[in-house]
């Protein structure tokens, strides 16, 4: 490390204002001087499923046999359940973000789970074959939710506690029978199953024998058994909703629910006793209530649970602008959402606005003292959202991080910053002895206002480290750990316990990226616990480079912003970057090339 | 462990520095052109918005001729400026300096919100009306003076360099071809060819600041190509002489320049696939455009054999359920991947599918596929083949095992695509139908010929048929070279639809309207817009010779007829009630002998294969 500082050292630059650079477009190469090498990379990754590609066992519905089907694809939510027999490493469970029906797999989203084992010797992970109590036998399941608390639908987030239960959330929202009009659309009861002889046995305690219209068992929390791939039940008594995430509380009472709606109000449940989760007190949240801040919906009433927006609306509850995932810091009490944003989301709850619901402080600071106008009024704008964080002790929400940095039309690519947060979804932590990093993914709600470089159509997402160490949180602290395929957003991300590995998915990427990269991926990025302590030594002698590698990053960072050349070990010229003082250089095949800056000095640049 | 892939876009990678510092060297002087142009640019971006400001007061006080005149005085420092705003912002200048007159859907958000147009073109239209909305103008000139001002805000802190000058003027000498000499660009005033006598002069002053840095003869002989340029008027500019004699003259030179002077290409300053090869010199040279672009699939990436098994599977009835239809059923490659039939028919005749079968020589360039526009990329294209029951009546799981039964698809799948996890794979299967799309493309018709060899000296008719299609018959504001097809010129990188209002016939002297909606039934949230409704697909016309009969419909029997249908301004033409047409209604009075030479100009367009 040292020896390296040093020898970099000996390079400084001349930055010239207006200066024109011209770059030979050929080079000698040079191979001479010292060659200094860093311990190699502790980063691995592996696809281990692909949706949509792999095939997976299903039970039989709707009359026919068991059988393996191609899965589902649109991977979104990841839940991880720890084996405590230690005999392998745990059990993933996969979201399907999909609405179409499949009578093969009885759904129109539904979710994958397979059990993983870590190998001994290079940490690399490994699917392994398992059969089931109900004799499925292969690697990947589809879990059966038709036979057990009927369909499902565009299982979004969900929520994976800390000793692997795991619950979907279906955030398809429908509003009557006919937006389900390709499935079986005869009455629902709860614990028997429909009319027509569709059994759907796993009921819920207090709402048993409780007939409603089909469309009416859609939208619900509903907990799945990762081990046997089969639906648990759906969660009558925290409302009809369209979730997308929650989180339970160290306690194994406390349950914090968001919703990805505008508006969205944010649920607390709290169970009479611990991870049981079928009794208990349901909650929405007022910022501006006078007191406790928690409303109670009885959840006892039927009525009320079906028609929960109503009810939040008529109580005055805060109005959110689309909540996606939630999660407590392992390091500390709080806890903190992703608000993904909508760009004008005036019509959709000006409204509920005039009926009694409330606006989140942020939001109306936002809207007086950035705009100039109020949040329901149709030029208010919300591109990019916001990371949130809620304090359970003091009940008090606050905006985090900020999506941005705003642009009325969007930079070209040349001109873009490095960092730009938009979007913000996906949001787990990843915890590396004792210190957390928040981990967020972008999913991006349009192309325009600079959450893309103009000129591109394809949304490229993002997935984001931020050292939870530093407490004043702004875009350009985000560390980029990871980008999604051409035309994916980036979603799952969750760390295993140990924090050697995050698993990723990469959802609905463009079809016509090359194999893989076509198909919604379940991947994993093994090192972790090695390279962040790795990043923070780097970080710390940062101001001493003119430029230097990044154990974590894609990315080669410079002093000073400048024109820089990377040529090939030819001395071919093949890039030519201008007014940047970073490079990306991921899309490099691994190997050696050259470096020049606008000083005419070339460094040797070892890409692997 | 599962599948271990090279993760290039997935995962970031470890780097590694080391320092040979005895490589540096001195570089060479500084140099100035850079610094004056810039300071020339946002002189005339100061005289543009004062122009503005004229007009914004003109309007005022509801004086229509003083307005005009000071408009026509404000293209000057528009069009000086233009091509170094249109390249530093494509989108500001594409959305709000001067977009084209047409309703469309709000780019880039989630929701469903229609767009009003802005800028120079609306303005235009607008301003050269009998009646005059004085108001509305008023608003538009101040949103476009609002915008010019906040760009010359951001030009100030950025810096120029002769790469990006000398792309900017190669991509406007395109702009000025495609979309200025047509009349694209002044929809009402007719200004376009002072606007291009502005516009080079504009490019020609910039390159002369190089005077002394760039080669005195390259410089000299450019100078001399522009001067050369005849200013005659719209209906009588010589566009296939200027095209041979000065626009690829000037080009080579350009990228002589470019080359001598090591300046970077536009790839080399871009990690993104580019739809134009930023060192072409002619935009007629086959590789033009970049098919990577558009497949994203590079040409590294694709062997012959791949393209021999794609060819296979698109002659082989094996995709479909009955065995009975493959894609060639309807897209015979003998006459141009068509069947020279108004609605196709499936393998047993028994179906008729609900549209025209459109030739597939040149199908790849483009950002979406159908008449409608309802598939985004190739593989969506396929699948909606695979799966309509008019068509394959199929589903890969279904193809996939037939072809495992093959021994022959296995054999060949096993050799292409053995470093996929399963050989045959709808993943293989699109690889190889793509690879096969992107291998039809030649741009060597008699015409591309002419073109690519500078002749000047071709037949009469042949010149005046393409000057029709480039100036007074208007074709090429929607067929825009060198695909003649809605690809949008310079970008390249979107497919318009038109609504032109096709008839159930050829019948003009009754119309009846065509019942399918097209563009509007699409699907597509974000399409299902009134102006979408009978909006179409702008194909190719490149071998057009071949695939009669013609529109969406296979109304149309002739291209004597097609160019009629035009010649009477479509169905509004005609009389229909059809507000949201985008073809100019009014009648082109084209006589029978230019008729004849825009038909002797489509004929010149067929593949020398044919």
């Amino acid at each position: 490390m040292k020896k390296l500082t040093l020898l970099l050292l000996c390079v400084f630059f001349s930055t010239t204002g207006f200066s024109q650079i011209q770059f030979n477009a050929s080079i000698q190469p040079v191979f001479g001087a010292d060659t200094v090498l860093m311990p190699p990379s502790p980063l691995k990754s592996q696809v281990i499923f692909i949706g949509g590609y792999d095939m997976v066992e299903a039970t039989a519905v709707y009359g026919q046999a068991a059988q393996t089907v191609v899965s589902k694809d649109w991977n979104d939510f990841i839940g991880f359940t720890p084996d405590v027999s230690g005999q392998h490493l745990g059990w993933i469970s996969i979201n399907h973000e999909k609405v179409v029906s499949n009578d093969n797999l009885g759904d129109g989203g539904g979710m994958t789970t397979f059990l993983i084992d870590r190998d001994t010797l290079s940490d690399s992970i490994m699917v392994v074959n398992q059969t089931l109590l109900d004799g499925r036998s292969g690697k990947f399941f589809n879990v059966d939710f038709v036979n057990h608390t009927g369909e499902t639908g565009m299982n979004c987030g969900g929520i994976s506690t800390a000793d692997g239960r795991i619950w979907t959330a279906e955030e398809w929202f429908r509003g009557d029978n006919g937006d389900i009009a390709d499935r079986d659309t005869s009455l629902f009861t709860i614990g028997t199953g429909t009319a027509n002889g569709q059994t759907a046995p796993a009921g819920f305690p207090g709402w048993d024998g409780q007939t409603i219209e089909k469309y009416q068992n859609y939208n619900y929390m509903t907990e799945i058994d990762p081990k046997q791939a089969v639906a648990i039940r759906k969660q009558y008594n925290w409302g009809r909703q369209a979730f997308e995430g929650g989180v339970v509380m160290p306690d194994n009472r406390t349950v914090y629910l968001t919703v990805d709606d505008t508006p969205a109000f944010f649920t607390k449940f709290v169970a009479d006793n611990a991870g049981d989760f079928t009794l208990g007190q349901t909650y929405i949240y007022k910022q501006d209530a006078v007191g406790s801040k928690w409303v109670e919906i009885d959840n006892t009433d039927p009525s009320k649970m079906l028609n929960f927006k109503s009810e939040a609306v008529a109580a005055g509850g805060t109005m959110f602008n689309r909540l996606e995932w939630i999660a407590k810091d392992p390091n500390s009490d709080k806890i903190y959402l992703t608000e993904t944003g909508r760009d004008n989301p005036a019509s959709r709850w000006a409204d509920e606005s005039a009926a009694g619901a409330t606006h989140a402080i942020h939001t109306l600071n936002r809207a007086s003292f950035v705009q100039g106008t109020h949040p329901d009024s149709s030029d208010y704008w919300d591109y990019y959202g916001r990371v949130l964080q809620f304090n359970p002790t003091t009940d008090a929400m606050t905006s985090f991080l900020e999506g941005g940095p705003h642009y009325a039309n969007s930079p070209d690519s040349i001109h873009y910053p490095y960092n730009h947060l938009s979007n913000p979804d996906g949001l787990n932590f990843l915890n590396v002895n004792g210190q957390s990093y928040l981990m967020i993914c972008e999913d991006l709600n349009g192309t325009s206002h600079g959450r893309v470089p103009a000129g591109l159509s394809d949304r490229t997402c993002e997935l984001y480290l931020f050292d939870m160490s530093d407490n004043t949180p702004t875009v350009s602290d985000l560390t980029r750990i990871s980008i999604a395929a051409k035309g994916a957003e980036i979603t799952g991300a969750i760390a295993s316990p140990d924090g050697k590995t995050i698993f990723v998915n990469s959802q609905h990427p463009s079809s016509s990226n090359p194999f893989p990269y076509n198909y919604s991926l379940t991947y994993a990025i093994t090192g972790w616990s090695e390279s962040v302590t790795a990043i923070k030594e780097i970080k710390k002698e940062q101001g001493d480079y003119d430029f230097y590698p990044n154990p974590v990053s894609r990315t080669v960072f410079f002093k000073k912003v400048g024109d820089f050349a990377i040529y090939d070990i030819h001395g071919r010229r093949l890039e030519v970057h201008r007014n940047v003082n970073q490079i990306d250089v991921a899309h490099l095949v691994a190997g050696t090339y050259f470096i020049q800056n606008e000083a005419g000095i070339t460094k040797k640049l070892i890409v692997q | 462990m599962k599948y271990f892939f090279p993760i290039i876009a997935l995962v970031s990678l470890f780097l590694f520095v080391s320092s040979t510092n005895d490589l540096a060297r001195p570089k060479p002087e500084t140099s100035f052109p850079t610094l004056q142009i810039k300071a020339q640019f946002l002189k005339q971006l100061t005289q543009l918005q004062a122009c503005l400001e004229k007009l914004n007061q003109a309007l005022k006080i509801k004086n229509k001729k003083e307005a005009r005149s000071i408009y026509l005085e404000a293209r000057i420092p528009f069009k000086q400026t233009e091509f170094l705003m249109a390249y530093l912002d494509p989108q500001l200048y594409e959305r709000s300096i001067n977009e084209s007159p047409l309703l469309k859907p709000k780019p880039s958000v989630a929701n469903k919100e229609t767009h009003h147009p802005e800028g120079f073109q609306v303005i235009d239209e607008l301003l050269f009306e009998e009646q005059i909305d004085f108001k509305q103008l008023q608003v538009l000139t101040k949103k476009l003076n609002t915008q010019i001002e906040r760009f010359q805000v951001r030009m100030e802190s950025i810096r120029f360099y002769d790469a990006l000058i000398i792309h900017a003027i190669k991509e406007a000498l395109l702009r000025s071809f495609t979309l200025g000499i047509t009349g694209f660009d002044t929809p009402a005033s007719d200004n376009s060819m002072e606007d291009f006598r502005q516009t080079n002069q504009s490019i020609l002053t910039t390159l002369l600041s190089y005077k002394g840095y760039f080669s005195s003869n390259r410089m000299a002989a450019i100078e001399a190509h522009f001067k050369a340029i005849e200013y005659t008027s719209f209906e009588t500019f010589d566009r296939y002489g200027y095209l041979v004699r000065q626009l690829i003259p000037i080009l080579e030179i350009l990228e002589a320049i470019r080359v001598a002077n090591q300046l970077e290409t536009k790839e080399e300053l871009n990690r993104l696939m580019l739809p134009l090869n930023s060192t072409f010199t002619n935009p007629f040279q086959a590789d033009f455009l970049n098919i990577s672009y558009y497949t994203n699939l590079s040409n590294s990436s694709i062997n012959l054999a791949q393209i021999e098994l794609g060819k296979q599977l698109f002659n082989d009835p094996i995709l479909s359920d009955k065995l009975n239809t493959s894609c060639a059923t309807c897209h015979n490659e003998k006459v141009a991947f068509t069947d020279q039939l108004e609605r196709s028919m499936n393998g047993d005749k028994t179906k008729t599918t609900s549209r025209n079968a459109p030739s597939l020589n040149y199908s790849v360039y483009a950002s979406a596929y159908f008449y409608d526009l309802r598939a985004h990329d190739l593989k969506n294209q396929f699948d909606h083949v695979i799966h309509n029951e008019k068509e394959f009546n199929s589903n890969y799981t279904a193809i996939i095992n037939k072809l495992n039964q093959d021994p022959d698809y296995q054999q060949k799948f096993k050799s292409n695509y053995s470093q996929y996890p399963h050989p045959i794979s709808n993943a293989s299967i699109n690889h190889a139908l793509k690879s096969y799309l992107m291998s039809l493309p030649r741009f060597d018709s008699k015409f591309d010929q002419f073109v690519q060899t500078k002749t000047n000296n071709i037949p009469s008719e042949l010149r005046q048929g393409f000057n029709l299609f480039m100036g007074k018959a208007q074709c090429a504001t929607c067929h825009f070279p060198p695909t003649f097809s809605g690809l949008v010129p310079p970008a390249y990188a979107d497919s318009e639809s038109e609504v032109l209002g096709v008839l159930t016939n050829e019948d003009f002297k009754h119309p009846i309207l065509d019942e399918d909606q097209g563009r509007i039934n699409n699907g597509i949230t974000k399409d299902n817009f009134d102006f979408f409704a009978n909006s179409f697909k702008t194909v190719s016309i490149r071998n057009a010779a071949l695939t009669a009969p013609y529109m969406h419909n296979g109304s149309i029997k002739t291209l004597e007829k097609v160019i009629e249908f035009y010649d009477l301004g479509g169905g509004l033409g005609m009389g229909l009630d059809l507000p949201h047409q985008t073809l100019p209604s009014d009648p082109l009075h084209l006589t029978p002998s230019e008729k004849k030479a825009l038909v002797v100009f489509v004929e010149s367009l067929t593949d020398s294969n044919y």
